[in-house]
């Protein structure tokens, strides 16, 4: 089964852990490919002969990156892909746990972070806010059961969903709208509990004033599933 | 006039339905647009707001303010509507991910001579 799963790492600007996180992968699930996909960094990236590297020529974000990693997974023929951040925040210990909930009949596999609301101050409250909305909103625009964090970067995919996804258009920041889409064109949603490891190096790309924008994108991806379930 | 101001409103969300749902409005080019409009909305219910305003850009006849920049606005969301009617952007992205693939088969390709 290793043999037809591709690992996903897309980055921007964040290279640093990239060659460890490859190791541990490598270490993990030895047959699996590895695509890293550069968002138009600003720096060089000398990578490893046993992963598969492209550069976007300017960055055009997540989405893109998300859609050039699927194209490559449907041109050849992967049965999994599994995108992990390349911050070094998602082990790859928990790949295994994520490539068995996709072979149990999984369309997408989320890496729910449990620890994710750990730290304390007003900030994590407006962060908890922010996700209950998005869990509230999602659970009643899509009618079913969905995966609590809604954010979270560690993602499997089966090649299904792959297919699925790969035709809508991802925006910027994708993973609350791959997991509402998923949920609204009927694919099988399931989560595992993750560890997220601190950040030791660089800064989350989502700040506090990405928060507006988040509610507002989501908001937006609701309603316009909304408008094609009932008014239109 | 209640109902000419229903009927202002109407148009407007039906006009934005249709946007939305045709993925003519991008979310993420339109957002910094409709955050303008709702800043200029709840500030032109300030006098303060408009002559600070029209104080800052020159202009003489304060309430004119509003206008000019409500206009400039809509000149942004009208871009990102013909960003997104001329399929631009699309464009633009189909082309990266058909480089992009191009780069990457030469690599499974290299792989492939490589292992014999």
């Amino acid at each position: 089964m290793e043999s037809k799963v591709l690992i996903f790492l897309p980055t921007y600007n964040d290279y640093e852990v990239l060659n460890e996180i490859v190791c541990d992968i490598k270490q993990t699930l030895p047959l699996c490919d590895v695509v890293i996909v550069d968002d138009g960094s600003m720096v060089l990236f000398d990578a490893p002969r046993e992963v598969f590297y492209v550069r976007l020529p300017f960055n055009l974000g997540l989405g893109v990156a998300t859609h050039v990693a699927m194209d490559f997974a449907l041109r050849h023929g992967y049965e999994y892909l599994i995108r992990m951040d390349a911050d070094g925040q998602h082990s790859a210990s928990y790949l295994s746990t994520i490539l068995e909930n996709l072979a149990a009949g999984n369309n997408i596999v989320v890496g729910t972070r449990t620890n994710r609301h750990k730290e304390k101050g007003g900030k994590n409250i407006f962060k908890k806010l922010v996700q209950y909305y998005f869990y509230v909103l999602a659970k009643i625009t899509t009618s079913r059961e969905i995966p609590t964090d809604l954010n979270s970067g560690f993602i499997g995919f089966d090649n299904r969903a792959v297919h699925v996804l790969n035709d809508l258009e991802l925006d910027r920041f994708p993973e609350p709208q791959i997991v509402l889409y998923g949920a609204y064109l009927g694919l099988k949603i399931g989560e595992v509990d993750v560890l997220q490891q601190p950040r030791t190096r660089g800064v989350s790309t989502v700040v506090f004033s990405h928060a507006f924008r988040l509610v507002y994108r989501f908001t937006m991806y609701n309603f316009i599933i909304w408008t094609r379930k009932r008014l239109l | 006039m209640i109902w000419t101001k229903l009927a202002i409103v109407l148009f407007f969300f039906v006009t934005f339905v249709v946007l939305v749902r045709k993925r003519l409005l991008n979310i993420d080019l339109s957002f910094p647009w409709f955050l303008s409009l709702v800043i200029v909305a709840i500030g032109s219910t300030s006098p303060l707001f408009i002559q600070g305003t029209a104080k800052l850009f020159g202009i003489v006849y304060a309430p004119l303010v509003v206008i000019l920049l409500v206009l400039f606005i809509y000149l942004g969301l009208i871009t990102v509507l013909g960003i997104y009617i001329t399929e631009l952007r699309r464009r633009q992205i189909l082309i990266v991910r058909k480089l992009a693939q191009y780069d990457l088969d030469k690599q499974v390709n290299c792989e492939r001579n490589e292992s014999g």
